[in-house]
């Protein structure tokens, strides 16, 4: 059996909470499984990642072209809370091609964040296939059956946007994105190479090939998606806020738009955290283009070259 | 949370995954189990037990460790969590000298309350947060979790009688079926405790479960070790259950408490306690972590060692023993 490919889900929204939420009340919110560390870290800024929650899956894969998969196996779901404000649930999986049949349940909990896939179906065509069924819940009433890794990571946010650590006055109204995204080994690939797609308004999507001595560790690659998710969301979201802000009068209105903006977000900007050296240069690619730290910068001084206004 | 690959290090140790690693034996024997009617039955069903033990334990050896010299250690299970019983002023004396006449050395002692709670550390609960049930086909993750019913079995459940006389009466009876039935079912649903008057009360299989859990060094709690045996080195026991330490070491010289494989010979009455027990643990996701530390460990020893927890578990079901208590 192979392992070549690895999928996943990041949603990103706003906590649900008027304030940064405090140091002491971030592992209570993230401690999801019982026995087991939330884990953080204070530099460059505050952020911590839940313990691993495992949900079986028993489903029709979603494949491009050719023959179909049926996948078996676990995801894996955890959370992230980044700065005290910004919330994320992140789901993954490594399909393992050419599972020959169905073993007894243990035999897939001793590999959790496995999903072996029965059938014939190829990497590149499940890859593809996880990419392009990223927006069909958008067609009204169609009920996916194929692995749904955005119900696992919308059932996770809730939960933790429900929690009575929280008092459930968010400073600011902003959308929820949600990054989908597959990472194959491809012997063809010389170096690490893909596509980041800004879909619509909230979904994005990103198919990585990685260079077939890339370490590929399904966690690592989670987290660099996790934080190239993060930062899409702040551009987003400020570059949305500016928008509707800094077109007309710096009047009160604009202005009390702007301040949760400059009091919660500007400082959350630290491209690479967390990510495996081995992954940076999908980092750099898009740093080449199209810029998200130069469109941040833009953005921030927009932002205050509007307050400045103001206060001349 | 990641370094770099060369030059100045950062590093947070909040930041780092953390897991204990406890000493290994090659192989846990549970000599016996202790009911309170196999208490009150006599010291002979106790002689005879421990006779067939010994008989046994040389094929086990052979089969479950490595030639030479292994690590061995035995352990004896007592229960205090659902019927208490004598004191171990009492029992424990009679234990080790009814082991004693038939050769063998009682290393470890463990009262069966330690499985639900052991020095303040929900250990139960810590595993039953741990299981995950095998998914109905078509489960792709938009369906929540099923509730905590206090239910895991290894099928699909026939639909409730009430829910189908309700429905129709004339709507086909639908029957159970196992997951990885070979043509037909053996469809088993175990119970994994209750709940009266706002108390837990863990089912006998589930306490098994954990306790082979232990065993097999298996359970982490934040990374550390939860049940680390103590030395009774006083000479006398106490009256009360509760003054003696979850897990007494009796033998001070004794090979580890945690094995790579357990074995366990048991009165064959626990036949079916024990196929519940491999239902749990086949549906229990022990901490990955965990897993990747002893596989390390048993390489470095050149031992291979299956990953999944079933396939590290054997046992002998002997007719005529000690029948055992019901829970």
């Amino acid at each position: 059996m192979t392992a070549h490919l690895v999928v996943g889900e990041v949603h990103t929204g706003l906590l649900m909470h008027s304030s940064m939420l405090p140091e002491g009340a971030v592992p209570g919110l993230l401690d999801l499984v019982p026995g087991e560390r939330v884990r953080w870290a204070e530099r460059p800024m505050a952020r911590a990642v839940s313990a691993d929650l495992a949900r079986a899956v028993d489903c029709p894969l979603a494949v491009a072209s050719g023959p179909r998969g049926r996948g078996l196996g676990t995801v894996l779901a955890r959370a992230r809370l980044v700065g005290g404000r910004v919330i994320q649930a992140s789901v993954r999986a490594r399909l393992v091609c050419n599972a020959e049949r169905r073993r007894p349940w243990g035999h897939y909990l001793a590999r959790l964040g496995d999903v072996e896939v029965l059938g014939k179906a190829d990497a590149p065509a499940l890859a593809d296939g996880f990419i392009a069924d990223a927006d069909t819940d958008a067609d009204a009433g169609l009920v996916r059956v194929t692995l749904d890794t955005g119900a696992v990571c919308e059932s996770l946010l809730m939960d933790l946007q429900r929690a009575p650590a929280l008092d459930h006055r968010p400073t600011m109204r902003t959308r929820r994105t949600r990054l989908r995204w597959s990472a194959r080994r491809d012997p063809d690939a010389p170096v690490l190479s893909g596509r980041f797609t800004v879909v619509d308004e909230t979904l994005r999507t990103l198919s990585l090939h990685l260079p077939a001595d890339t370490a590929f560790d399904p966690a690592d690659l989670a987290a660099l998606c996790e934080d190239l998710a993060h930062h899409d969301w702040l551009l987003t979201t400020a570059g949305r806020v500016a928008e509707q802000a800094c077109t007309g009068a710096a009047d009160p209105t604009a202005l009390r738009r702007l301040r949760p903006v400059v009091d919660h977000l500007l400082h959350l900007w630290t491209p690479g955290t967390d990510v495996a050296p081995a992954l940076l240069p999908a980092w750099d690619a898009l740093e080449a283009r199209p810029g998200f730290s130069r469109q941040w910068q833009t953005t921030v001084s927009r932002i205050r070259a509007f307050l400045a206004l103001d206060t001349t | 949370m990641t370094g770099h690959d060369r030059g100045l290090w950062y590093s947070e140790t909040s930041a780092e995954p953390r897991t204990e690693s406890v000493p290994m034996s090659h192989l846990s024997v549970e000599v016996g189990h202790l009911y309170r009617e196999d208490f009150a039955s006599g010291p002979d069903v106790l002689r005879r037990q421990f006779r067939s033990v010994a008989a046994m334990l040389p094929a086990a050896a052979a089969v479950l460790s490595p030639p030479g010299r292994s690590r061995i250690s035995t352990c004896f299970l007592v229960d205090d969590y659902f019927h208490r019983f004598a004191a171990p002023a009492e029992v424990v004396p009679l234990l080790v000298g009814a082991a004693a006449e038939a050769g063998l050395t009682i290393d470890y002692l463990a009262r069966e309350s330690a499985c639900a709670v052991a020095d303040g550390r929900p250990i139960a609960g810590m595993v039953a947060a741990r299981m995950v049930a095998p998914p109905e086909e078509g489960g792709n993750g938009s369906r929540p979790p099923p509730q905590e019913s206090g239910w895991l079995s290894n099928g699909t459940r026939s639909p409730s009688s009430a829910a189908t006389e309700a429905m129709a009466r004339h709507a086909a009876w639908t029957p159970p079926r196992e997951f990885t039935a070979r043509r037909h079912s053996i469809f088993t649903d175990v119970e994994l405790w209750d709940d009266a008057d706002g108390e837990r009360t863990w089912s006998s299989p589930f306490l098994a479960a954990v306790w082979q859990l232990l065993r097999l060094g298996l359970i982490r709690d934040k990374g550390a070790a939860p049940l680390a045996p103590r030395p009774w080195d006083t000479g006398t026991y106490p009256q009360a259950w509760d003054d003696l330490p979850p897990l007494v070491q009796l033998n001070p010289h004794a090979a580890p408490f945690a094995a790579y494989r357990t074995f366990s010979v048991l009165p064959t009455t626990f036949l079916p306690i024990e196929h519940a027990v491999r239902v749990l643990l086949d549906a229990t996701a022990v901490e990955p972590a965990v897993l990747d530390q002893l596989a390390q460990h048993s390489a470095a020893e050149h031992i291979s060692l299956p990953r999944e927890v079933t396939a590290r578990i054997m046992y002998t079901f002997l007719p005529g023993l000690a029948d055992g208590g019901s829970a």
